[in-house]
């Protein structure tokens, strides 16, 4: 189910009113039956694996706090690990590897036909998987005690505001705070349902709009030159942008409806003055995993400079092989963590220059979002032949006067769209209030309520499909 | 809960409000519109009523020069293309809305990129909406959208969705489109470099996905909505640029698959690719390996008024 389809709404307002109807003390078992069902809406079959590993998990972390001896705990964590990735190695990655290997066969002279098993990716695992995994790490490192409710657990990984597409939850974080008893409060649903609805104006108004020209660029780039390619290229970031943001406003409106709080998962990256930054303020849930269980587990920077930096380009290669199993996305791994590695570099070597002041500041931002733009070319591209080729043509062809501008009207609602977001996230990093659903005039806030919803029917593309991070 | 219900209602009354009063000023702009803008192709190929309709979607919209093909012919031609992959579905919406207003002599189905594989894409029928009051055919294919089109069409505004600017641009200065529907594409191709010509070589010379049923479901009513009107209709392949041996293969195998296709409906089709017609090999008459631009659609539409003449189809 898309959370940006009516189904959802219908299914959320089925959810929410017996929600706060029926005793608090059943609330949990409800909120557990509609997350399973609003799993098992798509492919009912991928349920299983939800249960498996809740009790993968339920039982290695129980075991884990018994456990004493340093030995015998990290073997259990390596059963949850290896437990817990199967799947995801299964369904994600074994078509991947049995396609690189043949390649690499290939190359050295022998003979290589790889099997490929044909199964549909089931939805949000490498969401899921993540969070079992942080689970028990959590319990092996002693941070969090084990769950002793299998229920409670259970509810943990199916959540169903955040199963399909994060943010990527803690278990020490949200599972205490199912056993709040929230009441209805109107403040706590207003803002709620205000950031679902800046969330599917973000998808519908301005991400699923920009897809339609990166879409007819990049699924043929060789037809185009390289400035339409560029323009593209802009476009898809601030599509993805848009649109996994908007998937994370609308979990976390969902779950402030419903009495739970979750951390932030963007804080305006558009305005990130350094790759550091960047990844401060992009997808921090995943950014933030990534630091806490693998990046500090490998050492952090605590073996030095180099080892530090090490640790840091195998997490990026890690995290670009979890966007997806294709090459391109390594590549844009490799892409981020090399330029971390060259900030690093330059921070340690090269004496600041310029004196910091709002016109560094600007300058770095821009910088910033050009090399963070360009890095997308590997994250769109269909293949490593086509990323290239990108490059290439906007480097070398840049060629102006062959661009392409598709639908005029298009190209104009995508450019609004831009300008709204862009104002809107400059007026809130530059301190005001975020968006003019937050106004502090009544008469304004309720206009841009009402303009919003009109905006949507007006020039939203309203067969848009599903959020670009619900495939990974 | 009181209040939160309290302020939904308001709220729901002031986005009702908001919707009548923009939907109907939509409205007025779509019908006081003169030119040919998004949305608005239907109402004007009607007023044109034109003996000859070429329908299909970008290759038809730039492939076909009408105002050339009307000259040759001595008939006066329209042509209904879209740019995007409008389809089967697509057409039989067209074909049903026109019929109702007249009757064509000849029904020109561009084919190929019409009957493209994979589902209907239904974001495309959106070009109907604004149709749904008048035209029964219009809201029957709208429907094909969405579970919820019914209730989406609840709304005054959703009906002229993504048309705003269409709407405004000719009357902000934006000129208006001379050539019935026909936009020429200004522009040589030049290959595919040595590493991607070396991808497509490894394309599958013939795609094993069928043709959508519900694709094959509309185009069948389409030719029998045309026939039953006393329409002639044709199917064309217009030339793509074949710059591969894999993709000449699969322009042939397309080929007789189209003739075996289109045999069924009691069709005929005209075949005017690079594969029987040796000139439109030629790739400065192409825009890109899709379209052609507009000095190889001057070509093109020229052979295709002869093969029409020499079949006395347009008569």
């Amino acid at each position: 189910m898309r959370l940006n389809s009516l189904d959802y709404i219908f299914f959320l307002l089925a959810v929410i009113g017996p929600f706060f109807a029926i005793p608090p003390r059943h609330r949990k078992s409800w909120l557990l039956v509609a997350s399973l069902l609003f799993y098992m809406y798509g492919s009912p079959v991928f349920v299983l694996l939800i249960f498996y590993s809740t009790t993968v998990n339920y039982f290695v972390g129980r075991r884990l706090e018994l456990t004493v001896a340093g030995g015998a705990r990290k073997r259990l964590m390596v059963v949850s690990c290896v437990a817990n990735l199967g799947p995801l190695l299964l369904f994600k990655y074994y078509n991947f590897f049995a396609v690189s290997w043949a390649g690499v066969l290939h190359a050295a002279g022998l003979p290589a036909q790889p099997q490929l098993l044909h199964l549909v990716l089931p939805i949000g695992i490498s969401f899921y998987t993540l969070e079992a995994i942080a689970c028990t790490a959590d319990v092996y490192f002693r941070r969090s005690p084990a769950e002793t409710d299998y229920r409670k657990l259970l509810l943990f990984l199916a959540f169903f505001p955040t199963l399909l597409a994060g943010p990527i939850v803690r278990a020490r974080h949200l599972i205490p705070q199912f056993d709040r008893t929230s009441t209805f409060q109107y403040e706590r649903v207003r803002e709620g349902l205000l950031k679902i609805l800046w969330g599917l104006f973000k998808k519908i108004v301005i991400a699923d709009r920009l897809g339609l020209y990166v879409d007819l660029v990049y699924d043929r780039p060789t037809y185009h030159v390289g400035s339409t390619l560029l323009l593209a290229t802009f476009f898809f970031g601030f599509q993805v942008y848009c649109d996994f943001s908007a998937y994370s406003d609308i979990a976390i409106g969902t779950s402030q409806i419903l009495g739970f709080d979750l951390l932030r998962n963007f804080r305006r990256p558009l305005f990130a003055s350094s790759f550091r930054d960047y990844w401060t303020r992009w997808h921090i849930s995943l950014s933030t995993w990534f630091r806490d269980y693998v990046y500090i587990p490998l050492g952090g920077n605590r073996r030095g400079f180099w080892i530090a930096n090490l640790n840091v380009l195998i997490v990026f290669l890690v995290s670009g092989l979890w966007h997806g199993a294709k090459w391109t996305f390594v590549l844009w791994g490799l892409y981020h963590g090399l330029f971390l590695l060259a900030q690093n570099l330059w921070h340690r070597y090269v004496p600041a220059m310029i004196p910091s002041g709002p016109a560094k500041r600007w300058l770095q931002v821009a910088a910033t979002f050009t090399v963070v733009g360009l890095s997308r070319v590997f994250f769109r591209a269909s293949s490593v032949t086509d990323a290239l080729y990108i490059y290439r043509e906007i480097f070398t062809h840049f060629d102006a006067a062959r661009f392409f501008p598709g639908s005029l009207t298009q190209m104009a609602y995508g450019l609004f769209g831009i300008g709204v977001l862009l104002a809107v996230e400059t007026f809130t990093e530059l301190g005001g209030y975020p968006t003019l659903f937050l106004a502090p005039s009544k008469p304004l806030r309720w206009l841009a309520y009402a303009v919003g919803a009109i905006l949507l029917l007006l020039v939203g593309v309203l067969d848009g499909g599903q959020f670009i991070y619900a495939q990974f | 809960m009181r209040r939160l219900s309290f302020s939904l209602l308001i709220l729901l009354a002031l986005v009702w409000g908001l919707d009548r009063a923009v939907g109907s000023c939509m409205q007025k702009l779509f019908l006081s519109s003169t030119s040919i803008e998004e949305g608005d192709v239907l109402r004007r190929a009607w007023d044109y009523r034109a003996p000859i309709l070429v329908c299909g979607s970008s290759r038809a919209t730039h492939h076909y020069v009408v105002d050339s093909l009307g000259s040759i012919l001595g008939v006066r031609a329209y042509n209904l293309g879209r740019d995007g992959s409008y389809g089967p579905v697509f057409m039989y919406g067209v074909s049903g809305i026109v019929t109702r207003h007249y009757t064509p002599k000849l029904w020109i189905m561009d084919v190929g990129s019409a009957i493209e594989r994979g589902p209907v894409l239904t974001g495309r029928l959106s070009v109907f909406l604004p149709y749904v009051d008048s035209e029964p055919v219009a809201r029957e294919v709208v429907g094909l959208r969405s579970k919820y089109e019914s209730l989406r069409l609840w709304s005054r505004t959703y009906r002229y969705n993504s048309l705003i600017l269409s709407l405004l641009a000719p009357r902000l200065g934006k000129p208006v489109h001379p050539r019935l529907g026909f936009l020429p594409l200004q522009g040589t191709y030049t290959s595919a470099p040595p590493a991607v010509l070396a991808e497509k070589m490894r394309v599958p010379v013939i795609t094993p996905v069928p043709i959508d049923t519900l694709k094959l479901r509309y185009l069948r009513r389409t030719v029998d909505l045309m026939k039953s009107c006393g329409t002639t209709v044709i199917a064309v392949r217009s030339p793509r640029y074949l710059e591969t041996p894999a993709e000449e293969l699969y322009s042939r195998s397309e080929g007789i698959e189209m003739q075996q296709l289109f045999g069924r409906l009691n069709v005929r089709v005209l075949d005017l690719t690079a594969i029987r017609i040796a000139r439109f090999r030629d790739p400065r008459l192409f825009k890109d390996p899709a379209h052609m631009n507009e000095t190889g659609a001057l070509i093109f539409t020229r052979m295709l008024a002869d093969s029409i003449r020499e079949l006395h189809l347009g008569s």
